[in-house]
């Protein structure tokens, strides 16, 4: 194509999507917006249930952990293909070629992969304002938790310091989990670019957005179920689970503390009555077991044998 | 660039459709409303603590042929109404139509009080009563075990220790080598510190169950599913399946705390269940006294329960009457897709009915 008829396919082309936008955006009672300006439409709002949806997926009970933070890894996976329409319907509208809008695509999921690789990504809830700090390391309230309690408050002391190392535990451990699972992600990237650069000879080409999709999502699941099965991946998901339970543990027990102040009754006084109880039961269990007449079932076809194993007992 | 081949045009039609389709569905999607956890019309003929065991009645009012009534225990993560998820996906309506007398198990939503119940509770405990109420109901010494997934663990927990009261066991998706190479769980369980998890949380919530296992296709499963559901969202019956399936998967009891340290510990830690090891109310559990017949079915597509964690039961039990089944399909499919209600029901009445 000569460089005037391109011109030319790029103007027809310019003209097609303002009109076509127009008819989207009175469809969809849209604002006023010109060609190739952010369009949220239907789609942007199916992007918000999905977050609530997976919000809820995760759980939020009370006893749960907070798992709020680990779903974001995911949530993309959905957002992605939300997102990637909106890359490639705006792209269009600006007359991008497909190469650009690919490749514009693969870098924004290259980014926020890489996000999570250098920790900026993603973090725990509460405290990661020291955790993402570089200067974390004079992180004043590890400085102080690393100090032994003394004096009347000596106990006390040491529960909240002790609370607060396993707090700064679980993040770095987290930290290490999420930097695991972005370059999983980052490697996706990399198999996807180069199957859309080089395709096997045999591979039908990805003719609409959902198989681009799908065959990002296929790339994904089989880095990510590679990687799950290493031993690499067995320790990090080992230790930010051990790290986590660790501080609920810590937690628990603070909180027990302070019902025992007030008199209260304390999760461990319950939890002793609820085992005293089950012992309690199956030793009663047993011995109705024990004086239970066993009684025969006597069915017409019932033989002479089990008759008298029944007059036995 | 050959891998993709896009016009302006199909992406534009692309986003139109999927548009559209997400503005008319919404309201499908609306107007789900309530939906029943399970379909066949069932009776209450035991309670005790949380579980309550239930017997269904046929919907076409076919009677029961075989005289050994048939106890399915289902597993504790998930509830048990996915057996009767609807009305043309109901294993139990296709048991029933095999001429069985079906009774399930259903565990129930454990809470704190239930964090001291053990494996040795639930299975010499509450499955042995259950038992004992259809041989009374029944007038009979035995009855047909069924066990699904962990409920299947239990079951071959249970025939172990007690032979005598089982005549014939069926297993679905069950796992019983725990260590194959391509079982996820397993693999990722073997750094975590269950006794210390347990510890910290009493029972282990159901949320995090579900998490952990959307997490075993997490792109798929968290994502590419939702995405999906858009293309089904204009028509009432699909969305309406859709959420069905989404109900059940979302709705797990927490798990008693004792009975999931020694369920993991035990059986997916170490694997003892095949070793012989595995030891419930101070008797030890040897697959070999499974001297019953036994069928075996297993999904060849079952990320959660792969066949090679299945399959090896054939070695480890004492019976010459072992049949196995595979189902083409995954761990859900097995009980709510249409092919599996041509196949997996029949094949198990099939199978009872020639044992008596």
């Amino acid at each position: 194509m000569s460089t005037a008829s391109a011109q030319d396919w790029l103007k027809g082309q310019q003209q097609y999507w303002d009109s076509w936008f127009d008819q989207q955006r009175k469809f969809f009672g849209g604002e006023s917006q010109g060609a190739g300006a952010s369009f949220a439409g239907p789609q942007g709002q199916w992007a918000e249930l999905l977050k609530v949806w997976q919000s809820a997926v995760s759980g939020t009970g009370q006893n749960a952990p907070d798992l709020g933070a680990f779903q974001q890894q995911f949530t993309k996976a959905g957002e992605t293909y939300l997102n990637m329409m909106q890359q490639f319907y705006q792209g269009t509208g600006q007359a991008k070629t497909l190469e650009q809008m690919t490749k514009e695509w693969a870098e924004s999921l290259q980014k926020f992969f890489s996000g999570a690789v250098d920790g900026k990504g993603f973090s725990a809830n509460g405290f990661s304002g020291f955790a993402k700090d570089p200067l974390s390391a004079v992180d004043p309230l590890n400085f102080f938790a690393s100090f032994p309690g003394i004096g009347y408050t000596r106990e006390k002391q040491e529960q909240l310091s002790h609370l607060y190392q396993q707090w700064s535990e679980f993040e770095a451990k987290f930290r290490e989990y999420n930097n695991s699972m972005g370059k999983v992600g980052l490697e996706a990237v990399q198999k996807f670019q180069a199957y859309v650069a080089n395709p096997p000879q045999d591979a039908a080409p990805l003719t609409s957005l959902k198989e681009v999709y799908a065959k990002w999502v296929d790339i994904c699941e089989e880095i990510y179920a590679k990687y799950a099965m290493t031993e690499e991946y067995t320790t990090v998901y080992g230790e930010v689970v051990n790290a986590l339970m660790g501080f609920k543990k810590q937690q628990s027990k603070m909180l027990d503390d302070a019902m025992d102040q007030l008199n209260l009754p304390t999760r461990a006084e319950v939890d002793s009555l609820h085992e005293r109880l089950h012992a309690l039961r199956r030793e009663v269990a047993a011995l109705k077991a024990e004086l239970k007449p066993k009684a025969p079932k006597v069915k017409p076809d019932a033989t002479k044998d089990t008759t008298k194993q029944g007059k036995k007992s | 660039m050959i891998g993709i081949q896009l016009s302006p045009e199909k992406i534009f039609k692309e986003v139109t459709n999927f548009n559209t389709k997400l503005a008319e569905g919404i309201k499908n999607l609306r107007q789900v409303g309530d939906l029943p956890s399970g379909v066949t019309e069932k009776e209450a003929v035991y309670k005790e603590d949380k579980l309550v065991l239930y017997h269904y009645k046929s919907p076409t009012g076919k009677k029961a042929t075989n005289k050994t009534p048939l106890l399915i225990s289902y597993a504790l993560v998930n509830r048990p109404y996915m057996t009767d998820l609807q009305e043309n996906r109901s294993m139990i309506r296709g048991l029933l139509e095999t001429g069985q007398d079906v009774y399930l198990i259903d565990w129930g939503y454990p809470d704190r009080s239930d964090r001291y119940v053990t494996m040795d509770d639930y299975i010499n405990g509450y499955i042995d009563r259950c038992v004992d109420v259809l041989c009374e109901r029944h007038n009979v010494d035995k009855v047909n075990l069924l066990g699904i997934c962990q409920g299947g663990a239990f079951s071959l927990c249970y025939t172990s220790l007690h032979p005598e009261k089982i005549a014939n066991l069926i297993t679905m998706v069950t796992p019983v080598d725990f260590h194959t190479a391509d079982n996820m769980l397993a693999h990722w369980i073997q750094n975590i510190d269950v006794d210390l998890l347990v510890d910290s949380l009493g029972n282990v919530p159901g949320d995090m169950m579900n998490w952990t296992f959307l997490n075993l296709k997490p792109y798929r499963l968290i994502g590419q599913k939702y995405i999906d559901m858009v293309e089904i969202l204009d028509n009432p019956q699909q969305i309406h399946n859709f959420m069905y399936m989404e109900k059940w998967i979302f709705d797990s009891p927490d798990q008693a705390g004792e009975a999931y340290r020694q369920f993991v510990n035990d059986f997916y830690k170490h694997n003892r269940l095949i070793k012989g090891e595995v030891e419930l109310g101070g008797q030890k559990v040897d697959l070999k006294n499974i001297t019953v017949p036994v069928l075996n079915i297993y999904a060849n597509d079952d990320h959660l329960v792969p066949p090679s964690a299945s399959k090896p039961l054939k070695q480890y039990v004492g019976t010459k009457d072992y049949t196995e089944l595979s189902f083409k399909g995954g761990h859900i499919g097995i009980y709510v897709s249409s092919s599996a209600q041509r196949e997996v029901p029949p094949s198990i009445g099939k199978w009872l009915n020639e044992r008596g």
